[in-house]
């Protein structure tokens, strides 16, 4: 059994699992984790193999509840990274993360609100192929003056090799500078549209951003703080759009 | 009575400017628009209905209008902005558009959207879609055994309003536990479904498949009578 603590955006959590699957493990990791001593921890993960037989499961734990139970080792560490991803974006103490898709261009950050499975990841996918930079297809963190970091989903590490006992965001892209936000676009598919956008006010562009922040409850004087300053200096645009690359270059055209 | 704002409770936020108002009471949040903020802010308890009238023909230009000022205040009364109600009769915005007949109307009237600000739960929903009558599973500790399919995330058994499950590549067979706030439309599909993959837990549980206490294991079977009771008559 191996035990690691990782910090990423102020929040500290501890990883406790069977040494040989700790690889494949690693890829669930939040981006841009990195290591820490031992000590206290927000929240602590727990995966326990069990064989039977020839066969062997894996059970994942969250404190000391059962989250999830599988043979497939790859299903156990999705899950993981969900509840990861998860628990630092509800404790970070100075970042703010909102569902949103967000790509650097021309020096600034383009946003894409929405839940997950909204489309954000096929429309970023389509900026990114256009020449943008990408910054999350998931879950965007904000800085208190409103500018959006880079979460990038990490790289898979192997067992061996050069980054053999890295954690994975180390290697899952280099943390690349905050952008101010100059276009929120908040839109989503369906199959017949055409993109026709229509101009949102600031007021209206910060809604949008809150119906998709996840700590708003918890700390609703940051967030209203947090996307105020990130919407007030954005332009912002609302349309349902069908094909992403279409949508994609008409965006791009906006800034 | 003059009409006064509400301030206990409230977070306000200048954004351009509109107002971004967040309610810790009930978590709703609200967005005014110009001419709304400027109204609200004038609602002190001094300024009567005709004085907030020609404040706000004064800010936003134009001739002032007691209606409309009347129409903004049910609306930020109804919004729970307000302390004191106004007691004048209920104008809707439909009415009030048709009365002033000009253009520029949309950007002069005041206006308050609401929105209640999501749970955690919802906000991380793959469908945070509102669903009409939900399986209630809250305090309940329950698991599922069900395959994650390949594609569309958050969907596990065929059950398309479960929260927190990503989808797998390829489909896997999986037992998760139910998480908090699982969002499951009250339908027969859901209900045949829920029930089968939470028997099937429930026998992993019994059978040494799926590492389970005593007292899990009865919760499990309460919840899954919880589930039957609940889905009685859904057709």
């Amino acid at each position: 059994m191996r035990t690691v603590f990782l910090r990423s955006f102020g929040v500290r959590f501890a990883i406790a699992a069977p040494a040989d699957v700790f690889g494949e493990l690693s890829a669930a990791f939040p981006p841009h984790a990195v290591r820490s001593g031992p000590g206290p921890a927000a929240r602590r993960f727990f995966v326990a193999g069990e064989r039977t037989g020839h066969r062997r499961s894996f059970s994942l734990y969250g404190g000391r509840r059962l989250l999830c139970r599988s043979a497939v080792l790859g299903t156990v560490a999705e899950h993981l990274g969900r509840a990861l991803r998860h628990a630092v974006a509800a404790r970070s103490p100075y970042a703010l993360f909102v569902h949103a898709g967000a790509v650097g261009w021309k020096g600034c950050a383009i946003v894409v609100p929405g839940p997950s499975g909204a489309g954000k990841s096929e429309l970023v996918n389509a900026l990114v192929a256009g020449g943008a930079t990408y910054y999350s297809d998931d879950l965007a963190p904000l800085d208190s003056h409103g500018r959006v970091f880079s979460y990038r989903r990490p790289l898979r590490l192997r067992q061996d090799g050069p980054g053999a006992g890295r954690c994975a965001g180390t290697l899952g892209g280099e943390l690349a500078p905050p952008l101010p936000v100059g276009l929120i676009v908040c839109t989503r598919y369906r199959g017949d549209a055409s993109w026709s956008p229509r101009e949102l006010s600031a007021g209206d562009a910060a809604l949008h951003l809150l119906a998709n922040t996840l700590p708003v409850r918890s700390r609703p004087g940051f967030s209203l703080r947090t996307l105020g300053a990130a919407a007030r200096g954005a332009r912002a645009v609302q349309s349902e759009r069908g094909e992403a690359a279409d949508a994609a270059r008409e965006i791009l055209s906006l800034v | 009575m003059n009409p006064r704002a509400r301030n206990a409770e409230l977070l306000v936020e200048h954004v351009g400017d509109e107002l971004l108002v967040y309610d810790r009471l009930n978590h709703h949040a609200h967005r005014l628009n110009r001419a709304a903020g400027i109204l609200w802010q004038r609602c002190d308890g001094a300024h009567d209905r005709d004085a907030l009238a020609a404040a706000l023909g004064e800010a936003v230009g134009g001739e002032p209008d007691p209606s409309v000022v009347d129409m903004a205040l049910q609306e930020l009364s109804d919004a729970g902005l307000l302390e004191s109600a106004p007691g004048a009769s209920r104008v809707s915005r439909a009415q009030v558009v048709r009365a002033l007949k000009f253009a520029a109307v949309g950007a002069t009237l005041p206006m308050v959207i609401t929105l209640v600000a999501p749970a955690p739960a919802e906000a991380d929903s793959p469908t945070a879609q509102p669903a009409k009558k939900k399986i209630d599973l809250s305090g309940k500790e329950a698991w599922v055994l069900g395959v994650a399919p390949a594609s569309g995330p958050g969907l596990v058994g065929g059950i398309t309003a479960f929260t927190g499950f990503p989808g797998t590549t390829p489909p896997v067979p999986v037992t998760v536990h139910i998480p908090p706030g699982a969002d499951i439309e009250l339908n027969a599909e859901n209900c045949k479904n829920l029930l089968k993959m939470m028997q099937d837990a429930l026998e992993a549980m019994m059978t040494g498949g799926f590492a389970a206490s005593q007292m899990q294991i009865q919760s499990q079977r309460d919840a899954i009578q919880s589930v039957r009771d609940q889905c009685k008559g859904v057709s």
